[in-house]
């Protein structure tokens, strides 16, 4: 089940040449170590590009969205890995 | 036409493929993508889905019917056309003339590419393995002297195919292929055919080019071409595609809907959709047409054409409006669809009255905020509660120029 939360996250992320990889992210005051980039895609919501990472703790699945022109970062949702 | 060389490149279950491929529980397992409406049917289902005989266009009831395991997804358009525009991206290292098919479907002429990589099949490997690197996802190449044959190839080894079809080939492949597996044939041609004892494409290659023009009409002598295995159709890059006809805009209901005020608001809403494109890219159109689909699927368009071209969506809502009033409605409405055709470049005309300088400052400035911060930002009162589910892509969706849909 899909749970859609949109909240600012902080999050640990390598940027290099060929993008950006989300590393950990803290949720609800717990350290979540991404232990897979699964998919990433991009959306332009008006003039706003939002890049989109879907992630893997090896347990459940997150949808991490980073705003470049703000620096910032939402957690918009949690999926149990198991359907 | 001097000898070419083209290839097809279809992705494997796209959407299905992606969902797997973004949440790791899905690989391996049955599961079939939705739309997000209520009425929604299966828009693609993983080849572990297709097994059990469940196949896109299929309701819901009978996927789970016929597969109750099966796991279904919401799909996620920008995900979908985020990932078309990426692999274009792949596409074009290889070669400029890429033309889009479809969301999950594209032509490369390779042509004058094979000097510079070496052979149409190591091209295909290498775009097979950039794909699979990049997105983790697979998807068949089919590579022939025109894009008739390429679509074919890419079918004969799905999934993860790679086919070639020489020039060489082309008469014995023919030979026994039905003519329904031809791209552009469809079941009325295939049983008309069937009546003139045409099954193969062979036999159609064979048949008397006359006969076909006297029962397809101009489009006997393309498919007695199609049956040799014949076609000069060029591979159209997304610079080169002609502009659109017209631009208009459809949407299903959650559910079907007899009250003239709520259609009313979806009207509004459909045409500001058409309106925005129609501006965005720089036209004004002179008939505005409305398609309204019954409860019983009974489909009709009815049209209006106007002495002026006309680019504001309050214009096109009149318009479409009208229509509508000019007709008693049989039954609840389930679809309706506004499009804007007869199609010109906007010249610039200021208008001449104050009212209407007025309109269109105001509908410049909605535009102004509606882009800079998305669609909708800026309405009207009555579209608070705007439809909002994320229609199928449409066929003629692109990732660039006027066919560049939003959902």
């Amino acid at each position: 089940m899909v749970v859609y939360l949109n909240e600012p996250v902080q999050v640990g992320a390598v940027f290099r040449q060929a993008g950006v990889v989300p590393r950990w992210f803290f949720y609800h005051g717990r350290k979540i170590k991404v232990q897979e980039v699964t998919y990433c895609w991009k959306e332009n919501i008006g003039q706003t590009l939002f890049h989109h990472f879907s992630v893997s703790d090896g347990i459940n699945l997150y949808e991490l969205v980073f705003q470049p022109e703000r620096l910032h970062w939402k957690l918009e949702a949690i999926e149990d890995a198991a359907p | 036409m001097s000898e070419r060389t083209i290839m097809h490149l279809d992705m494997d279950a796209y959407f299905a493929s992606v969902e797997q491929q973004c949440n790791p529980a899905l690989r391996g397992k049955p599961i079939a993508v939705i739309g997000s409406g209520a009425r929604t049917i299966i828009t693609t289902s993983s080849y572990e889905a297709r097994v059990w005989g469940v196949k896109t266009g299929m309701t819901v009831y009978e996927a789970r019917r016929r597969c109750p395991h099966i796991i279904l997804v919401e799909g996620n358009n920008t995900k979908y056309t985020d990932t078309c525009a990426e692999l274009v991206s792949v596409y074009r290292c290889f070669t400029p003339l890429v033309e889009v098919y479809s969301v999950d479907e594209a032509f490369l002429d390779l042509t004058g590419s094979l000097q510079l990589f070496g052979s149409a099949a190591s091209i295909a490997r290498h775009i097979k393995q950039s794909v699979r690197k990049q997105f983790g996802l697979t998807c068949s190449a089919g590579i022939a002297p025109n894009k008739l044959l390429a679509k074919l190839a890419s079918d004969l080894h799905k999934p993860d195919g790679l086919a070639e079809i020489t020039p060489e080939a082309v008469p014995g492949f023919l030979d026994n292929l039905p003519v329904s597996k031809l791209c552009g044939i469809g079941k009325k041609v295939e049983l008309k055919l069937a009546t003139l004892g045409i099954h193969t494409c062979a036999e159609l290659g064979r048949a008397d080019p006359m006969l076909l023009r006297h029962h397809f009409g101009i489009i006997g002598e393309v498919l007695h071409r199609m049956g040799r295995g014949e076609d000069e159709s060029p591979v159209v890059p997304l610079e080169s595609e002609p502009e659109a006809k017209s631009i208009g805009h459809s949407m299903t209901f959650s559910a079907d809907i007899y009250q003239r005020d709520i259609l009313d608001a979806y009207l509004l809403q459909l045409s500001e959709m058409v309106g925005r494109r129609v501006r965005r890219e720089g036209f004004c159109g002179r008939t505005v047409s409305l398609t309204v689909r019954y409860a019983d699927f009974t489909t009709f368009t009815k049209q209006h054409s106007l002495h002026n071209c006309i680019q504001e969506s309050l214009d096109i809502f009149r318009a479409a409006q009208e229509i509508l009033s000019s007709f008693r409605l049989q039954q609840a409405v389930r679809l309706l669809g506004v499009s804007l055709s007869g199609l010109s470049k906007d010249t610039g005309q200021i208008p001449l009255f104050p009212e209407q300088q007025r309109s269109q400052v105001i509908t410049r400035a909605m535009d102004e905020v509606n882009s800079r911060f998305g669609d909708f930002s800026l309405t009207w009162g009555s579209l608070l509660k705007r439809y909002n589910h994320a229609g199928v892509i449409s066929p003629a969706w692109r990732p660039e120029g006027t066919h560049k849909i939003s959902f």
